[in-house]
């Protein structure tokens, strides 16, 4: 049968892969803690909504605290000019988690390459790399939708000056969680192959 | 499932190589069989032979399976 994934694409995956281990936390961790140890404002968005009614707030009725550049444009988008560093926190550690878990995925998806790469995917190995990726988005598609509603809740209200009603809203996804159970489905599948790798190993 | 417990087979390929002085690699050669799989059955590391290899051992050889194996 003809080579369908040659040699020069498992190269580029591989470099693909490679750099989403490294710019993930590059980009999710790094550049905002240069951002916050070099003294800039805080950025936030997100989506507020009145917790009596289910719609965006309007615009003139929103007043910013005194630090806070507020725009409105259906989402509230602000600046916390003097935000502390409890506040800083909550901002990273949605964006934080979330690139640790897609490096991590990644660096594990590296190895699992490498191991086809060999001409040696039915593993033991294999099987728990596919495993721990399922776990890691399953754990990633909760942690990370909470982390982001209560930073969105707690920075919303202090930018916020009027005591407004609003509710954070918690946006699961449950693509991750299909896309979890079809790499549980795929481990299950790599299991059934190393076992039949077993079987003809010997065999001559 | 093979079977994982041990077992009394013996491969006999060794003695019935000596006794035509024939060499692993010329066997291998003849057959198409690579001289690590032939390795493998004369070392007694090999859990399953297919029959087709089995042929054409005993074809190259002159024997029956029976020559090839013994068991202890």
């Amino acid at each position: 049968m003809a080579e369908v994934f040659t040699r020069s694409d498992f190269r580029i995956l591989r470099g693909v892969l490679l750099l989403l281990v490294v710019l993930a936390p590059v980009l999710g961790i790094g550049v905002p803690l240069l951002s916050w140890t070099g003294g800039d404002a805080l950025q936030w968005e997100a989506e507020v909504r009145t917790t009596d009614v289910d719609r965006a707030l309007p615009p003139g009725l929103v007043r910013s605290a005194e630090d806070v550049t507020l725009r409105w444009d259906g989402r509230a988008r602000f600046e916390l000019a003097d935000a502390s560093s409890s506040e800083w926190l909550l901002a990273l550690l949605p964006l934080g988690v979330g690139s640790i878990a897609a490096s991590a995925v990644a660096l594990i998806l590296l190895r699992l390459v490498k191991r086809t790469r060999r001409g040696d995917p039915f593993t033991a190995g294999s099987v728990t790399a596919l495993r721990a990726i399922g776990v890691i988005l399953v754990a990633a598609g909760v942690v990370v939708p909470l982390l982001t509603g209560f930073a969105d809740h707690e920075l919303v209200g202090r930018a916020l000056a009027d005591d407004q009603a609003f509710g954070a809203t918690f946006q699961f996804s449950f693509v991750w969680f299909g896309v979890a159970m079809l790499l549980f489905a795929l481990a299950e599948a790599f299991r059934t192959g190393e076992r039949l790798t077993r079987d003809v190993e010997g065999l001559v | 499932m093979p079977v994982q417990e041990p077992h009394r087979i013996r491969c006999r390929l060794d003695e019935l190589l000596e006794q035509r002085g024939m060499t692993l690699a010329a066997l291998s050669e003849l057959i198409g069989v690579s001289v690590v799989n032939l390795s493998v059955l004369k070392n007694q590391h090999a859990k399953a032979v297919r029959f087709s290899t089995l042929t054409a051992l005993c074809d190259a050889l002159g024997c029956t399976p029976g020559d090839v194996f013994a068991i202890d």
